[in-house]
């Protein structure tokens, strides 16, 4: 699933190891979310979303689900 | 947070008590003469002593690492929350249910235990519960590297 936390990671200089510490998992979780091969459960995209003060669909692009 | 204090400082107790409990039997086992009464003799007998002192002191150098470890996180709320997040990771979790991680250690271990008694008896069913556990282990692996490429 595409994402834009990379974009939003630059825009707020924080580091993968920041935010993964902010919403509980490892950085390894994020640069998989990150490079699409694991898809985010819906607890942690709302974390990552209320971390970035978003909604989920502003960070995680559901345009490739029918 | 403080769930996970409690949590770890049950398996401080729990290792602490296993740990001692290898070393005891090690000792009375060893000083009283028990494990080379029954020890079967020649090669194997020589070779099967060797890998139960082995197994029980790497059960023991096990506890104490992890005893070092939970100490360190019992009294620091970074560790602790490192050492939180790891073992909760959502990622980790599912790669740990794809590979069947639990369940090789449910099934490794009464195995590993089986094989030391099976040893004082007969050398063939020992040599087949260790390749058994060997296998388990190596698939595991393979499946856990596999798995963590991918996802």
């Amino acid at each position: 699933m595409n994402t834009k936390i990379k974009e939003l990671r630059k825009q707020h200089k924080i580091s993968q190891d920041e935010l993964a510490m902010a919403v509980g998992v490892t950085r390894q979780t994020i640069t998989s979310i990150e490079c699409e091969k694991y898809t985010a459960s819906l607890v942690l995209a709302y974390k990552i979303a209320r971390y970035f003060n978003l909604t989920i669909e502003e960070v995680f692009d559901f345009s490739d689900i029918d | 947070m403080e769930n996970y204090k409690k949590i770890i400082q049950q398996r401080l107790w729990a290792m602490g008590l296993f740990a001692m409990s290898c070393g005891s039997i090690c000792l009375v086992g060893g000083a009283s003469g028990l494990f080379e009464k029954y020890t079967p003799e020649g090669i194997f007998g020589e070779f099967f002593s060797g890998f139960q002192v082995g197994v029980i002191l790497t059960f023991i150098l096990l506890c104490v690492f992890f005893l070092v470890r939970y100490i360190i996180a019992l009294n620091s709320e970074k560790v602790l929350k490192e050492m939180y997040i790891k073992e909760n990771d959502e990622r980790s979790v599912k790669i740990s249910e794809l590979t069947g991680v639990r369940l090789q250690k449910i099934v490794c271990f009464p195995l590993l235990f089986s094989a030391i008694i099976a040893g004082y008896f007969s050398a063939e069913v020992f040599f087949t519960l260790i390749a058994v556990i060997f296998f388990i282990s190596l698939v595991t692996t393979a499946r856990k590297i596999y798995f963590n490429k991918i996802m």
